[in-house]
């Protein structure tokens, strides 16, 4: 699970949590794999994304060196900084470990790099029907 | 008496009539068996009419042909008109064909009955399938599991006046039973958990189950014995234990006499196993859940003799070594162990055991009217199967669909891309100016898709564990029609548009009610024939593969093949995607027929190994749930109660007599469609067959016809014209931008407003 991949995920989807974002992460094991780096992606998708979640989950997997708490504006200019948050976004990848919602502790287990994010069926909240 | 003149002309006339016979037979033989005729004598005889298919047994046989000389074996073959008699030398295989050929081997009532036996000597034979050389999988004999004085001390316990405690025995219709632990009630083929005997397993048996557990041969210390005497031409009869009663793995003593117990499959296999006395019979898996077994009444079994073993034909018999002999059966008391299931609930999820025919998973499936109802219909009849059989089902499909890629490529570069019901990925990786993420309910597919280099997670279309607006693209390709109630549906598209971000795109495919359109035949029901007069080339045939495949009861089946044996590549595939190269598309299952070089699922073929009952009959018992209406949201009403209810007129419904009214429109029972038709109802089964070679060799009679056959059930909720774009209307904030048929789906561009 990438960092990227981390950042469109939440656990709101259980019963009685509103936000469920960002999802805590501990990890077990963490590779990082060379991905072409591509600095429109970076600076269109850090318009997409959450930051502070972003830098968080790099926190949590101690991957968040040299990443600014916070994006100043002329990103764009500073390729030092792209190479930085591209590595983070999309080389990063947690390979086992767990996600844990913030508001209820649930965890959702990470395994060989695919988080699994299914809930139980009296964890899920049934509009009326 | 007639005159010598007639006597000579009769001869001639049989003489001659016999001359055709045996090129008739040379001919036979040499195209099904290839084996020669021999001119000369040798220890093997082929005998014509003497095979399983005129009803001739081994049993009839040896009497006959063991008066003139030692033979070393019989080779009966299934479905074939001979047999073939070795013995241990050609003189006397030559007094035999002197004696025997042309013998009129009984002379029934009926005359259509009478088998003339016709000889001729061959040089080998084909490989046997006689007794003892196969055995069910998970079926185990141990000799000499007990000593000869446990066996009399065990036989005591049978007794009635023995030492007068013996408990009451009673006296079944073919032989004598008596329980321990629990009583097995015959009338309802199951014990009372609650209503124990007072007698639990005699001691005398601790040492041998203890035995047999910790050498592995069950997993438990069974807790109910059933004593069964029979005497010589007792038997019982076919039967397997009931599932939802025992637990796997039950052991059975033969004790006094040997018999041969018969073990018989539903695809008409059936072997014949000895089971010599004072050893223990160990049934587990296949043995267990899907074999029957039970003893043909009679006096005496054919069996190998020992004494014969250093007489065996080299020429091809080894495997008849030993020799037969007939053996006279006597008493014979068996211990059948077996360990209750004391939590019938639980056990339920086993069912998947549960059954012979491979469709017993069927027996509740009605179209479900609650949310509960469709989550665990969903659960068994989609999300299940896929991981049993993802490997398989990865193996089948690696084409995108080309409507499909075209969307993708038209998505401007940089754009974030959710693939909601990826299964192994195949719509992904294709534009590589996007950042893609699948996510699949099953995580066996996830891991595939994930294995080829994309980010994946396992999730739930019906609760997306994305964040709302986060994405620019998403694609639900064949997934909203597994959603079982119209608010399940409803439910994954609010998912899919909910995540969008505003402008954003999805492009949703499902299956159509509609397979013919403007005339013209999605390739789903089109003949194989016209397709491939159409262009459409076997290669583009075999790149047709199913898609969403449930399991049901019969994943334990599947995975008793073992994933390994699952045929892949081009053989025994049913299809539900595109032909690539084409251009075409279909999200339902084309069954790969004849004409594309594949097996062919027909109707029929798709369902006799495993069924005994046409699909139309089988109905599912039918519960009544009057009370119960589906309120969606959805409320465009498209229902087919009418193609359903025509469905289920079909049925014998074992209504519960109970119920106020017999026919309630809600209480469908859900149809199970008829592979390359047109659907009769929206909300159906579609059966999946997955074939599988035969794995032992010993069925090599010639026919190729696949042994196993695993059937599955995918539920499907297809949609009709218009269904689908009401159905968005419905959903806050989605505009449908463009709405298409394609090969028998519906298809609709959305944007998130």
């Amino acid at each position: 699970m990438k960092l990227l991949t981390h950042n469109m995920l939440t656990s709101n989807i259980i019963k009685g949590v509103t936000k469920g974002f960002p999802l805590g992460i501990t990890s077990t094991k963490v590779e990082v794999k060379e991905v072409d780096f591509n600095p429109a992606f970076v600076v269109k998708t850090l318009t997409k994304i959450d930051y502070p979640a972003l830098y968080q989950a790099a926190k949590d997997i101690g991957y968040a060196d040299g990443l600014p708490e916070k994006l100043e504006d002329n990103i764009k200019e500073n390729e030092e900084l792209l190479k930085k948050l591209h590595n983070a976004l999309l080389q990063v990848e947690v390979i086992e470990g767990e996600l844990v919602c913030p508001e209820s502790g649930r965890k959702f287990p990470i395994a060989n790099g695919i988080p699994n994010m299914l809930l139980q069926e009296n964890e899920v909240e049934n509009v009326a029907q | 008496m007639a005159s010598p003149l007639t006597v000579d002309n009769d001869l001639k006339r049989s003489d001659k009539k016999l001359a055709k016979k045996m090129v008739k037979i040379e001919k036979r033989l040499m195209e099904n068996e290839n084996i020669l005729i021999s001119q000369e004598s040798t220890k093997i005889l082929c005998v014509q009419n003497g095979g399983l298919v005129n009803g001739v047994s081994q049993e009839e046989l040896l009497p006959l042909f063991s008066k003139f000389g030692v033979m070393s074996g019989i080779v009966m073959l299934p479905r074939k008109q001979y047999c073939f008699v070795c013995y241990a030398d050609a003189a006397s295989a030559a007094l035999a064909h002197e004696k025997l050929n042309g013998f009129l081997l009984r002379r029934g009532p009926d005359p259509a009955q009478d088998v003339y036996l016709y000889l001729c000597f061959v040089e080998k034979v084909p490989p046997s399938i006689s007794p003892s050389y196969e055995k069910p999988p998970g079926l185990d004999i141990v000799e000499e599991f007990v000593s000869e004085e446990t066996e009399q001390a065990l036989i005591k316990l049978m007794d009635l006046d023995a030492d007068g405690t013996a408990k009451e025995t009673s006296l079944m219709k073919h032989r004598r039973v008596k329980h321990f632990g629990f009583e097995f009630k015959y009338g309802i083929n199951d014990v009372d958990v609650n209503d124990p005997l007072t007698d639990g397993i005699p001691s005398i048996c601790h040492e041998f189950l203890n035995r047999a557990k910790d050498q592995g041969l069950v997993d438990h210390f069974p807790d109910q014995l059933t004593i069964n005497s029979y005497e010589p031409g007792q038997g019982i009869p076919a039967h397997v234990d009931t599932r939802e009663a025992f637990e796997d793995g039950i052991i059975a003593l033969s004790l006094g006499s040997q018999v041969v117990m018969d073990f018989r499959h539903d695809d008409g296999r059936h072997v014949s196993v000895l089971l010599p006395r004072r050893s223990l019979m160990v049934m587990r898996g296949e043995s267990r859940y899907v074999w029957s077994h039970g003893i043909t009444p009679r006096k005496s079994d054919i069996v190998a003799a020992q004494a014969c073993r250093n007489l065996t034909d080299s020429r091809g018999t080894d495997e008849n070594d030993g020799g037969l002999t007939l053996q006279n059966r006597g008493r014979r008391v068996s211990f059948t162990f077996r360990k209750v299931i004391k939590d019938r609930q639980a056990s339920k999820h086993d069912s998947c055991k549960n059954d012979d025919s491979g469709d017993v998973s069927l027996e509740d499936t009605s179209v479900p009217q609650t949310e509960e109802e469709a989550v665990a219909l969903e659960r068994k009849h989609v999300n299940k199967v896929y991981e049993d059989i993802a490997d398989h089902f990865s193996g089948t499909r690696y084409k995108p669909w080309p409507r499909v890629i075209e969307f993708v490529m038209q998505q401007p570069p940089l754009s974030l891309l959710a693939d909601v019901g990826c299964g192994n990925g195949k719509c992904l990786g294709a534009n590589k100016e996007l950042f893609e993420i699948g996510s699949d309910f099953s995580s066996n597919l996830a891991s595939i898709c994930h294995s080829r280099g994309f980010e994946t997670c396992v999730g739930d279309v019906t609760c997306l564990p994305f964040r709302s607006g986060s994405f620019d693209v998403v694609l639900c390709i064949a997934v909203i029609h597994h959603m079982a109630t119209k608010h399940r549906r409803h439910k994954a598209l609010s998912e899919v548009v909910r995540v969008l971000r505003r402008g954003g795109r999805a492009l949703v495919y499902v299956w159509a009610m509609e397979q013919e359109l403007n005339k013209s035949q999605s390739k789903y029901i089109k003949p194989r024939r016209q397709m491939r007069q159409d262009g459409v080339t076997h290669q583009d045939a075999a790149d047709t593969t199913s898609d969403r495949l449930t399991c049901d009861s019969t994943s334990v089946r599947a995975h008793e093949n073992g994933a390994e044996k699952l045929v892949g590549k081009q053989s025994d595939k049913v299809s539900e995607d595109s032909d690539i190269g084409t251009g075409e598309c279909s999200v339902g299952d084309t069954v790969s027929g004849p004409a594309s070089g594949l097996v062919s699922c027909s109707q029929q073929e798709c369902h006799k190994p495993d069924l005994k009952t046409p699909i139309a009959v089988r109905q599912i018992s039918t519960r009544h749930r009057n009370n119960v209406t589906e309120k969606s949201p959805d409320l465009e009403d498209l229902s087919s109660t009418e193609t359903s209810t025509n469905a289920c007129s079909v049925t014998s419904v074992s209504a519960d007599s109970s119920s106020e009214v017999s026919q309630a429109s809600h209480d469908k029972k859900l149809a199970v469609h008829v592979n390359r038709t047109q659907f009769k109802d929206q909300d159906l089964l579609v059966p999946w067959q997955l074939k599988t070679k035969s794995a032992d060799k010993t069925r090599s009679d010639g026919s190729d016809e696949p042994v196993k056959a695993d059937l599955f059930h995918r539920f499907y909720h297809v949609f009709r014209q218009g269904e689908l774009e009401a159905m968005c209307k419905r959903v806050p904030g989605c505009a449908v931008t463009q709405s298409y048929y394609d090969q028998g789906n519906w298809c609709v561009v959305l944007e998130r407003l």
